[in-house]
């Protein structure tokens, strides 16, 4: 086994990629942004090259309209998911503890011991990553 | 005794050499074949490089620096070009400061330029051009207002002639002014800036650093009531703007003070030890892959850890090692033992700024208060210039943030060990457990 381990240079390729693959089970949900219009989407450790080298096919449900400033102008330091991630950090609301981003992915995890102030709510009933939803009155306190 | 010439051609392979000299070694005494012994060198590398398929989309004159090296070079370049503007502004230009990962070799990807002719054919998810930050100093004068609105007008102005100057005489450089952080930002605050594009793609933003506002915030944040507490009305205009002056006057220090110390005290680690930039270089892309490094993790808090790797004390470390990182992934392998392990409640001193070649003695850091639901960071890592310890961590990361990387150390740790070991099960390979 250990023979094994290393005798091949692919393996041990891929045994240094996943120190730097990060799993997303333990996320509440995660949200993904259409990669082909982030400009650092190339720096993702588990990049797709299609997604660049060609527009079409990946997400063949999206019009295949001119994506937005295509004209080449070059905007310094522009990256979008970040903006939106800070968005999201000074944002009050005071729903999520906890929001990640990976070049193209958003991961969210509640806390359920913040109580939210609306006549319903989609916060998951029974714990982090339970993956349950529901419909029921909180009270504001 | 003779010296031998290891044919080399970027500087990755550099690093290289001594594993080179031990397939030879192995080959000549053991006849091992060189394609039976395999290093981790090469994996490693290929974390900090682009897809190959991204080169193919730039289109760069034959020759054309790149990398650091061709970074540094842009910078030289555009700092000669600023000081020739003294008959475009009322102020010589003392200072071009430096403040940027990518002109201090620590960043995770070598900077390549961007030229407009790439960029036309480029498509949108590769288009990302970063900015390195500078800093302008200009020689002191009375005639600046005494007002901090003013103050950042008159930035304005600078910048207006600054830009004006450098598109003349740098045919090609595209240049402009931005206003403004993002919404809700203070008039008070810094928050004008230069955005320098060159003719070959590189791109630089510039901000001027003024001394008096200092004063001008301390004023601010200083000022006491004239009248006794119990005739004193709450007065919610002069709360608001007292803390826009302290956010100001936080910013300002960082921005100013400590960011170009900070730039000149790492370039010259990286100068003193070869491994230290692959270290960092590895330990930013490590945690920006688990979703920490910006968002919850300041690069320059980053490099304050790694640099504790090289010059801190190995007794305040708490870590077995007991000499310097040779090679970066030596020092990642470090870093994230650290990590694992670091009671981050007790705090960590860092002697970035210590003249002499040892590690200066280790002062008493008092213990971090962490308080549940807190938004403010939990790390605190002090350096001579910084006793605090919270100008990179002042925000983040939070407690929630610091102990999801020892969880990430953790498990990062133990896969280092399976797989060195051989112990590794096949099916840990998919991902690692948290």
């Amino acid at each position: 086994m250990h023979s094994l381990l290393i005798a091949s240079a692919s393996l041990i390729f891929f045994l240094c990629k996943a120190l730097f693959v990060h799993p997303v089970d333990d996320y509440d949900f995660v949200i993904q942004l259409d990669p082909a219009v982030l400009p650092r989407y190339s720096q993702n450790i588990t990049s797709d090259p299609t997604v660049w080298s060609s527009r079409k096919g990946q997400y063949a449900n999206l019009p295949q309209e001119k994506l937005a400033n295509e004209d080449g102008d070059i905007r310094p330091g522009f990256d979008p998911a970040q903006l939106l991630f800070d968005d999201f950090g000074v944002s009050d609301r005071g729903v999520p503890i906890m929001f990640v981003i990976n070049a193209d992915d958003f991961g969210l995890v509640y806390s359920t011991s913040i109580k939210i102030p609306l006549s319903s709510s989609t916060t998951p009933l029974a714990g982090i990553g339970s993956g349950r939803f529901g419909n029921q009155l909180l009270d504001n306190s | 005794m003779e010296s031998v010439v290891w044919d080399v051609k970027t500087l990755d392979e550099r690093a290289h050499i001594p594993s080179m000299v031990v397939r030879y070694l192995l080959g000549r005494h053991f006849c091992i074949a060189e394609d039976a012994i395999q290093s981790w060198q090469t994996s490693f590398d290929a974390m900090l490089r682009l897809p190959e398929s991204v080169a193919t989309f730039y289109q760069m004159p034959t020759g054309s620096p790149t990398g650091f090296k061709g970074a540094m070079t842009a910078f030289d370049q555009l700092v000669k070009a600023l000081k020739a503007l003294d008959d475009e502004v009322p102020l010589s230009l003392v200072n071009v400061s430096p403040a940027s990962e990518y002109l201090r070799y620590t960043s995770v990807f070598s900077p390549v330029p961007l030229s407009p002719a790439s960029a036309a054919s480029m498509p949108a998810s590769l288009r990302f051009l970063p900015s390195m930050e500078v800093i302008l100093e200009f020689e002191k004068s009375a005639k600046w207002p005494d007002d901090l609105r003013a103050i950042q007008k008159i930035k304005l102005a600078f910048f207006e002639r600054v830009a004006s100057g450098l598109m003349t005489r740098l045919k090609g450089t595209k240049v402009r002014v931005v206003v403004g952080d993002g919404p809700g930002q203070s008039d008070i605050r810094d928050q004008s800036r230069l955005e320098i594009v060159t003719a070959e793609g590189w791109a630089f933003s510039a901000r001027i650093w003024h001394e008096r506002e200092a004063t001008l915030l301390d004023r601010i944040i200083d000022d006491k009531p004239r009248f006794p507490l119990s005739s004193h009305k709450p007065d919610d205009s002069k709360g608001k703007e007292r803390h826009e002056a302290v956010e100001a006057k936080e910013l300002y220090v960082r921005r100013f003070i400590h960011a170009p110390r900070h730039h000149r005290a790492i370039a010259r680690l990286c100068h003193r030890f070869t491994a230290y930039g692959g270290t960092v270089r590895l330990v930013k892309r490590w945690l920006a892959s688990h979703w920490l490094l910006h968002g919850h993790i300041s690069e320059e808090a980053v490099e304050l850890l790694c640099a504790a790797l090289f010059i801190g004390d190995s007794r305040t470390l708490g870590s077995g090692l007991t000499r310097v990182p040779g090679s970066r992934e030596r020092g990642f392998a470090a870093v994230v033992e650290f990590l694992k392990d670091w009671k981050w409640e007790e705090g960590l001193f860092v002697p970035l700024y210590s003249s002499s070649e040892t590690s200066s003695e280790s002062p008493v850091i008092s213990k971090v208060v962490v308080n549940a639901g807190s938004k403010h960071g939990v790390w605190m890592i002090s350096t001579e210039e910084d006793q605090s310890g919270y100008i990179w961590t002042s925000d983040r990361p939070d407690i929630v943030a610091a102990h999801r990387v020892r969880a990430v150390a953790k498990a990062t740790w133990s896969y280092l060990a399976g797989v060195e070991t051989g112990t590794l099960d096949v099916k840990v390979w998919l991902c690692i457990p948290f």
